[in-house]
């Protein structure tokens, strides 16, 4: 396609902004690894491409914020979807507006409600994101100031992006370890905001609609937090 | 004029050009020359469109397939109501999207390229006997219940995402979903 700027560049795909269909659009686009087996090649990026859609599809349904898709082209290894304006990435919002500043409780509280109730919503269906970071969820900054009191406003303001290790049907062990994966990376990233985690947590509890799985999770999260994210392989 | 153009992915060529009709008095007559094939294009009920994006994705993806020559259904005009649609059955999609003898507000689509575009319009509008009405009001024939309980759409969905933007992501993964 042409008149399409090449934004980001990752791992697997690169990111592509650009107007498509008469809208702005982001395309993803997994490029030709050429270290792997053409054939192989091909097949992975088909159903990971179809995984990621199926994911993103999934979670708009539960009720989580995603882009909208406007075309999933297998044949060019691509996805383009809906370019989400007026958002930043969370992770940039929270250096600007939190780190290092003083009275952020409240926004601190606000965030955690949101993650902490989106999560679940994610959980309780038996999907996991797979790579919770706070460079995957998008802060959206279009409403005027409003207050940071509100659920429904927590709720609406994050969009999660970036559904390539998305899982459908998840263990309580999956779930865990979504959990832990986001501490772990909130912890490198944003180490001057300690109480982030634990707020996040506690409305993930609160918000979890059936209580019995939730603490399921909750078991199974203290045994991988003790171990690490992978498993122990004896024998 | 009150058509409405918009130009589908680059790699086809194509455009989508689209035109509101209501008070439509001559449907049977119409249906007849679509199903023969004496006229082509695309003939949807309004009430089931809430946006032009909505269609613009179908015909966006009905082109692709034409041009890859991968279409599911015969033309590329019955590829748009099948993608409009949910269901997996081609004879359920076109009686789903497709007009009645008792529509009264049709949506016209036509897929062509560039330079054909007057020619097109030209043989349908000598066809309908009705009146045009700009796209930008075609939200105000839609039947949004319908359109929620014809996509399966939950009020929880809509908290976080427009109603439009909940139907083209369906429509875009119909491929593979299920």
């Amino acid at each position: 396609m042409q008149d399409l700027e090449l934004i980001a560049q990752g791992a697997e795909a690169r990111l592509y902004k650009g107007l498509y269909l008469g809208r702005m659009s982001l395309v993803k686009e997994r490029f030709v690894k050429n270290y792997r087996h053409p054939e192989l090649d091909a097949r992975l990026t088909k159903d990971r491409i179809k995984a990621e859609a199926r994911a993103i599809i999934r979670a708009k349904s539960a009720g989580i914020a995603t882009p909208a898709l406007y075309l999933v082209d297998v044949e060019r290894r691509s996805i383009y979807m809906e370019y989400v304006e007026n958002a930043i990435v969370l992770k940039d919002f929270i250096d600007e507006n939190i780190s290092g500043k003083t009275d952020v409780d409240d926004l601190v509280e606000f965030i955690g409600r949101g993650l902490g109730a989106l999560i679940a919503k994610l959980h309780a269906k038996h999907m996991i994101h797979g790579d919770l970071t706070t460079s995957n969820i998008l802060f959206k900054n279009d409403s005027v100031e409003s207050s940071y009191n509100d659920q429904s406003e927590a709720e609406t303001r994050f969009v999660m992006i970036d559904f390539g290790l998305a899982r459908l049907d998840s263990t309580v062990e999956d779930k865990a370890v979504d959990l832990y994966v986001l501490e772990r990376s909130l912890l490198s990233a944003h180490s001057e905001v300690p109480t982030l985690f634990s707020r996040i947590f506690h409305h993930y509890q609160k918000h979890y609609q059936n209580k019995s799985q939730c603490e399921q999770v909750l078991a199974k999260y203290k045994q991988v937090q003790a171990r690490g994210r992978k498993r122990l392989m004896i024998g | 004029m009150d058509n409405y153009r918009v130009e589908l992915d680059r790699e086809t060529g194509l455009y989508c050009t689209m035109l509101l009709f209501t008070d439509i008095t001559n449907v049977p007559e119409i249906r007849e020359k679509i199903i023969t094939g004496e006229l082509r294009c695309c003939m949807v009920k309004a009430s089931l469109i809430i946006d032009a994006f909505q269609v613009v994705v179908a015909a966006n993806k009905a082109a692709l397939n034409a041009k890859q020559n991968r279409l599911i259904t015969k033309t590329i005009y019955t590829e748009i109501l099948f993608y409009l649609s949910t269901s997996k059955k081609i004879s359920r999609a076109l009686t789903e999207f497709g007009i009645n003898d008792s529509d009264k507000n049709i949506l016209v689509i036509l897929i062509h390229e560039i330079n054909e575009e007057e020619s097109t319009l030209k043989q349908v509008l000598g066809s309908i006997k009705g009146q045009t009405v700009p796209i930008s009001r075609i939200e105000e024939f839609a039947d949004v219940n319908l359109v929620k309980k014809t996509y399966k759409i939950s009020k929880d969905e809509l908290c976080i995402s427009s109603l439009v933007n909940v139907i083209v992501s369906r429509i875009s993964c119909k491929d593979f979903m299920l």
